[in-house]
């Protein structure tokens, strides 16, 4: 019997509803080190605990032909071990004070977090600070996390039913390189990442004026903008910026259509994807109310997988 | 039926719709009705 996946992937027609709901008002600080540092604090006394996150302008859309994958799986080196923490150690010092920690990779940035009681924030400041200044770049890391990052793949989407929908959506919905390919990347790409790789991309994204420190929690503002910070992350030097990415897309004028089959899908799925506005842009045109009287469609794809 | 808008960021984001169809279903019947929605929220709004 053939079951089909069907998807279709539409370009533009921006459907999204205007309204926005009320959010709660949360007060923060933001300002810059001189460094270039984006510093944004927001202290909440609700519960003695702290989460810090740092953020990098850069996700799989920084990367170039032939290393899709590569910016996930830089995320991977960074818990690898720095000047002063050893391999391993990030993980534990976190989870044997109480700790939670993780990071992420999309299209558009990396971020890496924690929470702690709010009595190690010091151990949070000093952990990002030395893997943002010193990381541990060694071919030996990088040949271990490719294959953790491979065996990822295979697990969450080479080897799911319809795991292959994100990337046939993005190569049809999107024309630009940087947008058009998948945050996982390709097993060939990934095999080709060198050490060489590695450093070029540390030195280029990985700088503190390519990056923000959110920290929110139950700490005194004014210790952490006179005291603390100084003595760990505004001691890194700033880097020259990273270059330009090309996010332009051309206004699509008919559809695109593609059907796949899926040997692991029981059931027919279909997809239609809309090409919109930026996150930014979005957030002004539904400001203005205007969202719901787009353009009609002009593309359309479709997918169909069967077994 | 799962509607998600991806993208929050800097470049173009996708406002995308998904639906897995049960026993007998068809695509075209999934596209009609996603075309009526469609055309509904541009005619009345959310």
């Amino acid at each position: 019997m053939k079951t089909k996946l069907t998807f279709a992937a539409l370009s533009l027609a921006a459907l999204a509803g205007s309204q926005s709901a009320q959010a709660p008002r949360v007060n923060f600080t933001d300002y810059k080190l001189p460094n270039g540092l984006r510093v944004i604090l927001c202290v909440d006394h609700a519960a003695p605990v702290i989460a810090a996150s740092v953020t990098y302008n850069v996700g799989s859309r920084n990367e170039r032909p032939g290393r899709t994958g590569f910016a996930h799986l830089f995320e991977h080196m960074m818990f690898q071990g720095s000047g002063n923490v050893g391999k391993g150690e990030h993980m534990m010092l976190i989870q044997d004070n109480g700790g939670t920690l993780n990071g992420t990779t999309n299209k558009d940035r990396t971020n890496y977090f924690e929470a702690l009681p709010a009595n190690q924030l010091d151990l949070a400041l000093f952990l990002e600070s030395d893997r943002m200044k010193s990381l541990d770049i060694s071919q030996a890391n990088l040949d271990n996390q490719r294959a953790v990052v491979q065996e990822e793949k295979r697990q969450s989407y080479d080897n799911q039913p319809y795991g292959q929908m994100a990337e046939t959506v993005d190569g049809l919905a999107y024309d630009s390189f940087s947008y058009k390919h998948t945050t996982i990347g390709s097993m060939a790409d990934l095999n080709a990442a060198t050490l060489d790789d590695v450093k070029s991309f540390f030195k280029t994204y990985y700088a503190p004026n390519n990056a923000t420190l959110a920290l929110v929690g139950d700490f005194n503002e004014g210790v952490k903008r006179k005291r603390r910070s100084p003595n760990t992350l505004e001691s890194i030097p700033r880097q020259p910026d990273p270059p330009p990415v090309e996010l332009d897309e051309k206004y699509n004028t008919g559809e695109k259509r593609k059907t796949l089959t899926d040997q692991l899908a029981r059931a027919v799925r279909y997809e239609a994807a809309y090409k919109t506005v930026s996150g930014r842009q979005r957030r002004l045109l539904s400001a203005a109310g205007s969202w719901q009287h787009s353009q009609p469609r002009s593309h359309w794809a479709t997918v169909q997988s069967g077994r | 039926m799962r509607t998600r808008v991806a993208g929050a960021g800097r470049g173009p984001g996708l406002f995308s719709f998904s639906a897995t169809l049960g026993t007998g279903g068809k695509p075209e019947m999934v596209e009609a009705a996603f075309d009526a929605e469609i055309k509904k929220i541009q005619d009345d709004g959310v």
